[in-house]
């Protein structure tokens, strides 16, 4: 039913996806009620791959991320169902010495607020050198150089004096490619970009942004990239995840999706960001995200589609909407006259 | 963090001053005035009282008194106990050792257990482990600390007999500084209950706080385990607030070790005020009210430039 675009398809034939992540759920209670961050999420990421998770806040794209590697604590973090598999091996959150051996080496994370992903009581290079120590052992002397040399890689001018400042000493922009590097430097096999570059200036952006697609060009590391904004996804990703309400809602070639988006939240979601005329009223989905804690019956975009009808009472499953494509929306069923899409 | 350690200096000279201005008038506004507390409450002899009236210079205005008392006292010089007939300060300074003792002794106690409670019921947070050693400390912090040294002494000097019920061993004497070890077990533990309890919940909160903090989790996804998670990034965090309420509670200690010293007789500045209070020995009293207000002003101080110094985001700021 999955059915999973992967570019290198032959070659994901024989050996199994770097990355699947099969039926994710993640709750957390709150006093609301139990919030249901994540539904039954499924995808796999291909070796090389780069793959966009795009979605609003609350979408439940972060609490996905963050569970490819099993890093929420849990409580308060609940999962009833899901199983990650990192190169064709299940990876067991319960069995924390395992894991912390994917965390960094096999999977490596950079943050939406790199300054505040490094500690403000320890010098940067103190945390880079820690980092390679529990990763590479009493070998970690020799990698020295390394750092400096990945440093200048990710853009750093002065790796000498960034490696003895604190956090707070650097820019944004600069803290978020000194982390980009410190995880590429234990060269991981995928890394996951969480907003990488929301909180930074444009400049800043920019700069996050060629390195990332420096990165997908010249290593063989998969990248994931989580962002909001369409934009930052289209220019990396080879493929899109869209996220609405803990749900995947629509999945497929970066190029195909916005070309012809399936879904009317995918839709909304280009249309909201797309270059008008000067004067021209930018188009707004109308209303909010549901509250994750009182999903509404059916389809969580039920309330705020116009294509929205009766059958959307009942929730949707991801349905085939074209090569290598998926949509979560009953327009896609028998009934395509029906749809009013474009 | 030069010009914070010298303005935080300057700002506990006014602090120094006002405590010695309290003091010296302490002994003005003694029932009877200075004379009657020099002389002893009995003393009504007019020679002795026009002798002392002239040797404390109380024939001159009162501000001339007052920088007359203070470079005395700045050079040593507190006067004549009136209890004990000898200097003051000789029968002063030994006791402030033994106090400092207790004091030191209550200050491992409380900054062990305090840190290791809160850093436990941090992580454990909610848990049922959580909720009693949190029970535990507040019963303790709750009860009277001369109810609980009388407990102690109950328990473990009379029924187990493990430990002296009270007293001190002389450091120079026989059994050596490690003597005195075994006489400081139990007052140093009672006289810790209080900071011990402050500590744990400031810590223990502090904890809570860092943990969730965004670095903690990156520390997590660069693979690191749980215990330098906590340790190394987490607990690093918790260090200034640990350091600052563990800065406060020593002039606590200071206070509390004037209830323990008299429980378990333990002969320190505490026991000794005691002893002047009931004599009204004012000289005495009067100098180690003065002492050990300048002993919990310098430990603030100590502490708050040792929580700057482990702070780098405030020690440039």
């Amino acid at each position: 039913m999955n059915a999973m675009p992967d570019p290198v398809k032959a070659q994901a034939a024989k050996a199994p996806p770097l990355l699947e992540v099969k039926n994710l759920s993640v709750r957390f209670s709150s006093p609301a009620g139990e919030v249901r961050a994540v539904e039954d999420v499924s995808f796999n990421i291909g070796r090389g791959e780069s793959v966009g998770i795009v979605g609003e806040s609350g979408s439940g794209k972060t609490v996905t991320c963050m569970s490819m590697m099993w890093l929420l604590p849990s409580p308060p973090a609940r999962y009833p169902t899901g199983t990650i598999r990192f190169k064709g091996k299940e990876l067991d959150r319960h069995r924390e010495r395992e894991m912390q051996k994917v965390r960094g080496s096999g999977i490596g994370m950079v943050f939406q607020n790199s300054r505040l992903s490094f500690n403000p009581g320890y010098r940067i290079g103190s945390q880079v050198n820690e980092t390679l120590r529990v990763h590479l052992g009493k070998e970690w002397k020799k990698e020295l150089p390394r750092v400096i040399e990945m440093l200048r890689y990710c853009n750093i001018s002065e790796p000498e004096r960034v490696l003895r400042s604190y956090p707070h000493e650097v820019s944004g922009g600069v803290a978020q490619r000194v982390s980009i590097a410190l995880a590429l430097l234990i060269k991981p096999e995928l890394l996951i970009a969480d907003e990488p570059t929301t909180a930074l200036d444009l400049l800043s952006q920019l700069e996050v942004l060629r390195l990332l697609e420096r990165v997908r060009k010249e290593t063989s590391c998969s990248l994931v990239l989580v962002s909001h904004d369409l934009a930052v996804v289209r220019r990396v990703a080879d493929r899109v995840i869209i996220m609405y309400a803990g749900r995947v809602v629509e999945e497929g070639p970066t190029a195909d999706i916005f070309a012809d988006p399936k879904h009317p939240y995918t839709q909304g979601l280009l249309a909201s960001t797309a270059q008008k005329e000067e004067g021209e009223r930018l188009y707004e989905l109308p209303g909010h995200p549901p509250d994750l804690a009182a999903l509404p019956q059916g389809c969580s975009f039920r309330p705020r589609c116009v294509h929205a009808f009766a059958k959307c009472l009942t929730m949707p499953e991801l349905l085939p909407a074209g090569p290598e494509r998926v949509a979560r929306c009953h327009l896609l069923d028998a009934g395509r006259e029906a749809a009013h899409h474009g | 963090m030069i010009s914070y350690t010298l303005k935080r200096i300057a700002m506990a000279v006014p602090t120094l001053v006002g405590v010695s201005l309290v003091t010296f008038l302490l002994l003005r506004l003694v029932p009877g005035g200075p004379v009657q507390a020099v002389l002893g409450v009995a003393s009504t002899n007019p020679a002795a009282v026009a002798a002392v009236t002239k040797e404390m210079g109380l024939d001159r205005p009162l501000y001339e008194q007052y920088f007359i008392w203070l470079g005395k006292a700045l050079s040593g010089d507190f006067g004549m106990s009136t209890q004990f007939r000898v200097p003051v300060a000789a029968l002063i300074l030994p006791k402030l050792q033994n106090t400092l003792i207790l004091t030191t002794g209550s200050l491992v106690y409380a900054v062990v257990l305090g840190i290791l409670i809160g850093v436990v019921t941090a992580i454990y947070h909610r848990s049922l482990l959580d909720r009693a050693l949190m029970l535990v400390t507040l019963v303790g912090a709750s009860a009277p600390v001369f109810w609980v040294g009388l407990l102690l002494i109950y328990l473990f000097a009379i029924k187990l007999n493990w430990l002296p019920a009270m007293g001190m061993s002389s450091i120079a004497g026989n059994s050596g500084p490690f003597g005195v070890l075994r006489y400081l077990i139990l007052p140093a533990f009672a006289n810790s209950i209080i900071a011990m309890a402050v500590i744990a919940r400031i810590v223990r909160s502090s904890m809570l706080e860092v943990l969730t903090q965004p670095y903690v989790l990156a520390a997590r996804a660069r693979g690191l385990s749980r215990y330098r998670q906590v340790v190394v990034h987490a607990f690093r965090n918790v260090l200034p607030d640990a350091i600052n309420i563990t800065g406060l509670q020593v002039g606590f200690l200071f206070g509390g070790a004037l209830f323990v010293e008299v429980v378990f007789a333990w002969p320190g500045v505490g026991y000794l005020m005691y002893s002047t209070i009931q004599s009204r020995d004012y000289v005495t009293l009067q100098a180690a009210i003065l002492l050990v207000s300048a002993v919990f002003v310098l430990v603030n101080l100590i502490a708050d430039v040792a929580r700057m110094a482990l702070d780098p985001r405030e020690a440039r700021a």
